[in-house]
């Protein structure tokens, strides 16, 4: 009690005379990091869990590249559950000459089963819940459709071949998902009128849903009785969230907590800078509690208990600024999340708040605990130490503590040693290019006294400075990397594609369309497009045994054994891809049933030159023989293909055909007109994608850039501490200097001089990394030409020397503004 | 010494020595120094800067343990115990003014004399603390931190501290050292005003020779031995 009682008064007093107030910025801006991150993903996940009993429109859905057979609609209604079934598939909307690809969401009487569809009277208008399905001959439009086409509600549009009203702009789709699943916007219809549209054509691309909704026991009878036993019907179960939301959410998060790790671990630095100078401040005090018959686990405990204050109270801090923080996340990332955001759960905070113990445990108490340690008879000679830590219980700890929140954050033992072996690795190489500043700055000995004596000063406090750039560096070099490195690789991938890569896709062509579709590029003047033929099939067996019994490498091979495989067939191999095994068919071997791969398919499934694949192609079984493993070059814009069979393999299986085709700005019109006389095909403008992808790209980046701001305060706060530690040596010399004359503007100018060199080394090593990070991408992974970036030096240099300076200059003001006299009298 | 019967011996040290290893070489700060201080007694250790004083009131007090030789607290063994037991005495019947005073920063000048009150679990420490604090006339500064004080108001803080707990034992290092003429005489008047009233022993290290012969005895030192 009297511990609890001494710990308290004396974290009191210490927290107003400003003793903390390093190491707390240091935690509170380290869990502020992690706790917005935190709150914003719980956020995003709670209402995803949320959401997911309606998110199916369903309490059970059956999904399939074909359509569902009837006899499970019955069962189900047999069962006692009510059913009703959505139909999806793109398509292309007309209006003059502009076009609009779209998800067509065909619905049945009944839709949805679960949670209520909200509808406006113009895009963005208020929202009310609709009354049923669209009346027939009308439809609902995704906003997004009617800014493309200039469309209004009330407005007719061609669907297919049938002019249709739209009756609402659709606001909310239980099932509509959302940013991480949803690239293009949707058009709901009733069922009914696809018959009149003509849209749905054999073997055209559409995803057949069987909606179910029945009370727990029923769904888990029939769950139970179809799970894993429907051959290419896939079960989802709406309790069972959504994985590919959950699974996108968790990377995300992953990646975010990356982003606030590195501010974490900065911090952590500053921890224990501040930690130290802590520990030396209160040897004396150790010294007379000792001599007032503590004993040295009554210190300890002391001085724990005044940690666990800390942690608190700046825990405390920092989850609120953490709070705060995660609107901005919410802000940048609001088209890609559900429009509510339920409020955030407590659970981050508390996390967060474990994490600071961890931190404070790990990186402050080491050097705090051998305070117990301190002689009492120091009370009488001051030149009596505690004993120094031991080294392996210091970096032990604070190993420890580093791994410990890496593990935290990443939740993978295999991530987390690669994201320490990274950071190690960047840091011990930002450390050796700091001492080489060092050494470089040294010999800049010309100019001004402040000047002189502000780079001397950099070089005696050599440990700090190269902390304070390291950390500087990686946050400034992230930043970059984010900020211009991400677009110049996008920007240098574009201009090494050629002009003329086909911009525009072309797929559901009918084998009696073909001459169409050709004849009409080359009546506009476009060079006749290669069309490839392809169908649908699934994967049944690999070696003759069935891939229900099989096992893969990781959950990629599982997935793409059992989803809906495209084939297609060719006599050539196809430009651009090359043979990496086995050989290309020649005319006579194109005659058997024969396969070409793709690597990674190959890799994926475990399948090897001369394996056999059995497909079932619309229920007639295909047995192929692999004949090669091939390169295929993705950014071609060619359609490529999977799964290549000999033309012998699939001659008597009927298929749609597919092409790419480019076409110049000018002439992108010619398709509205290509899209009348072919209503049943679909088109999708590269461009438009890439557009897409690339906002989300940007958001997402964005969001991470956020995350990394508070790198770039962790730096701020580790040159806080290290200032903070040099600051009775800094008051003494600033005394002693101005007893001799040194007027006080020439201190604050070798202030600066000091943390403007600094921050310049910083930013110039920022640059550096993100220069050489960039080119090791570009010409190592991308394989695209590098061109270095001048705004990567300019921002970084610019940046790191305001940034350091600024608060290099406002942290020394006090020390430089001491009384001589005063400070000289003490030392 | 003889003369003197253990019942009355508060504190005894026979043969005691300290040596410390230095640059160069081994240095030895006492050397074999024996003594025995009577209960209520009040002795002053005087002798030149560098003579051990500091370093034998440190062995007295158990602040320090020697190279040779031994502390008897009350007739029982005191350097022989580890640093922990040693804390536990010193907590229970010792009391200590330094020079420099040796006040927390972060606690009030109250919390300052209540600590030792409360490390000894005293049901009563904040009423204890201050009826001493008015004792040495701060009682309107109770709630000031020491940086607020002056350096006689602080030393006053200290020799609360120190009386507290109604040690048995009171050191008192150089308690006028760091303080003008004017308040160095309060203070030692304080001091001795204090122990007489608390009937405790007092021991006293000082090259003071008027604040010296004011104690019973006075114990010479040079060159770390008794002369």
């Amino acid at each position: 009690m009297t511990l609890l009682r001494l710990s308290t008064r004396q974290f009191r007093r210490g927290w107003k005379s400003g003793e903390y107030t390093v190491m707390a910025a240091a935690l509170a801006l380290a869990l502020a990091a992690v706790s917005a991150v935190g709150f914003f993903t719980a956020r995003v996940r709670t209402a995803v869990v949320e959401q997911s009993g309606e998110s199916l429109a369903a309490d059970l859905v059956l999904q399939s590249g074909e359509p569902i057979p009837a006899r499970l609609g019955e069962e189900s209604r047999a069962a006692g559950a009510v059913t009703a079934s959505v139909w999806d598939f793109p398509t292309v909307l007309v209006k003059g000459q502009a076009t609009q690809l779209v998800d067509v969401h065909a619905v049945s009487a009944g839709y949805p089963l679960r949670g209520r569809a909200r509808i406006a009277a113009e895009a963005f208008g208020a929202a009310r819940p609709a009354d049923g399905i669209p009346a027939r001959g009308t439809l609902w439009a995704e906003p997004r459709v009617l800014g493309a086409l200039g469309l209004k509600v009330g407005e007719m549009v061609n669907v297919g071949d049938t002019p249709m009203r739209i009756a609402a702009a659709v606001s909310y789709l239980p099932d509509g998902g959302f940013g991480f699943t949803a690239l293009e916007p949707k058009l709901v219809m009733d069922q009914e009128d696809i018959a009149t549209t003509g849209l749905v054509s054999a073997n055209a691309r559409v995803e057949y849903k069987l909606l179910v909704a029945a009370n727990p026991d029923t769904i888990d009878t029939l769950d139970g009785r179809w799970h894993d036993t429907l051959k290419g019907i896939r079960v989802e179960d709406a309790r069972d969230g959504r994985p590919e939301i959950v699974n996108a959410i968790e990377r995300s998060q992953r990646f975010l907590a990356l982003a606030a790790l590195v501010s974490a671990l900065i911090s952590a630095v500053a921890v224990v800078l501040a930690a130290r100078r802590y520990a030396t401040r209160y040897t004396d005090a150790a010294a007379v509690l000792k001599c007032l018959g503590l004993t040295r686990r009554r210190v300890q405990t002391v001085l724990l208990l005044e940690l666990l204050w800390l942690g608190l109270s700046a825990g405390l801090a920092g989850v609120l600024i953490g709070y705060g923080a995660q609107y901005g996340l919410v802000a940048v990332l609001k088209d890609l999340l559900p429009s509510q955001l339920p409020p955030a759960p407590l659970t981050p905070a508390v996390a967060a708040l474990g994490m600071g113990l961890i931190l404070l445990l790990g990186f402050a108490l080491p050097p705090l605990m051998r305070l117990g340690d301190t002689p009492p008879a120091r009370v009488l000679r001051r030149d009596l130490e505690p004993p120094q830590a031991k080294g392996f219980v210091v970096y032990g700890a604070a190993i420890a503590a580093g791994f410990g929140i890496t593990l935290w954050q990443v939740r993978n033992l295999e991530l987390a040693f690669s994201v320490l072996a990274g950071l190690g690795l960047t840091v011990l190489l930002l450390g050796l290019g700091a001492l080489l500043m060092l050494y470089l700055l040294k010999g800049l000995h010309r100019g001004g006294a402040g000047w002189r004596y502000g780079l001397a000063n950099l070089n005696r406090h050599r440990r700090d400075a190269v902390i304070q750039m390291v950390a500087f560096g990686i946050g400034l070099m992230v930043l970059l990397l984010l900020a211009l490195v991400r677009t110049d690789l996008l920007h240098s991938w574009r201009t090494s594609l050629p002009d003329d890569a086909p911009n525009e896709f072309i797929i559901n062509i009918q084998p009696d369309e073909r001459a169409t579709v050709t004849k009409f590029f080359t009546d506009h003047g476009v060079a006749a497009p290669t069309l490839y033929p392809f169908v649908r099939a699934r994967l049944s067996a690999i070696g003759g045994k069935p891939i229900a019994g099989l096992q893969f490498q990781g959950e990629g091979g599982k997935r793409m054994a059992e989803r809906e495989q495209n084939l297609s067939w060719s006599y050539d191999l196809p430009a651009g891809d090359s043979v990496v095994s086995g050989e290309w068919w020649d005319a006579a071997q194109a005659k058997q049933p024969l396969a070409s791969l793709e690597e990674s398919f190959a890799a994926n499934l475990g399948v090897k030159v001369g394996d056999t694949l059995d497909f079932d192609v619309a229920g007639t079984p295909l047995k192929v023989t692999v004949a090669s493993i091939r390169k295929v070059r993705w950014d071609s814009f060619q359609p490529n293909f999977f799964v290549d069979l000999s033309p012998g393999a699939l001659e008597n299986h009927a298929g749609t055909w597919i092409t790419s085709v480019y076409l110049p700005p000018e002439k992108t019109p010619i398709l509205a007109d290509l899209v009348r006389q072919l209503p049943s095909l679909t088109l999708f403008d590269i461009d438009a994608i890439m557009q897409q992808v690339r906002q989300l790209m940007d958001e997402a980046s964005l969001a991470v850039e956020y995350v990394f701001l508070f790198t770039l305060g962790a730096g701020v706060v580790v040159l806080l501490a290290a200032v903070q530690s040099t600051r009775d040596e800094r008051r003494f010399e600033a005394a002693v200097l101005r007893a001799i004359g040194a007027s006080r503007r020439r201190l604050r100018a070798a202030a600066a001089a000091e943390y403007a060199a600094l921050g310049f080394a910083s930013g110039l090593l920022g640059a550096l990394a993100a220069t050489l990070v960039a080119w090791a991408l570009a010409v190592r992974i991308f394989n695209l030409p590098y061109a270095p970036d001048w705004r990567v030096w300019v921002l970084g240099i610019l940046a790191g020397t305001v940034i350091v300076a600024f608060s290099g200059v406002m942290a020394t003001r006090k020390v430089l503004k001491a009384p001589p006299v005063e400070t000289l009298r003490e030392g | 010494m003889s003369q003197v019967s253990d019942a009355q011996v508060l504190l005894s040290a026979e043969h005691l020595s300290k040596q410390v290893i230095s640059p160069d070489g081994v240095l030895t700060i006492l050397d074999d120094v024996s003594l025995r201080i009577r209960r209520g007694e009040s002795v002053a250790i005087v002798g030149p800067s560098g003579s051990g004083k500091s370093t034998l009131l440190g062995l007295l007090a158990g602040l320090d343990v020697p190279s040779q030789g031994e502390v008897r607290l009350d007739g029982e063994p005191f350097s022989a115990l580890d640093e922990d037991a040693r804390a536990l005495r010193r907590a229970r019947e010792i009391g200590f003014v330094f020079q420099s005073f040796h006040l927390l920063p972060g606690l009030t000048a109250l919390e300052n004399v209540m600590l030792p009150l409360e490390l000894g679990d005293s049901a009563d420490a904040d009423e204890t603390a201050r009826a001493v604090l008015a004792a040495v006339g701060l009682a309107a500064r109770a709630n000031y931190y020491p940086q607020k004080l002056s350096g006689g108001e602080q030393q006053r803080v200290a020799i609360a501290r120190a009386y507290a707990t109604h040690p048995a034992l009171l050191f008192a290092d150089e308690p006028t050292g760091n303080l003008d003429a004017v308040t160095g005489k309060v203070i030692v008047d304080l001091l001795f005003k204090l122990n007489a009233e608390r009937h405790a022993t007092l021991v006293l290290v000082t090259h003071e020779r008027e604040l010296a012969a004011r104690c019973d005895r006075i114990l010479p030192l040079h060159a770390g031995r008794l002369a």
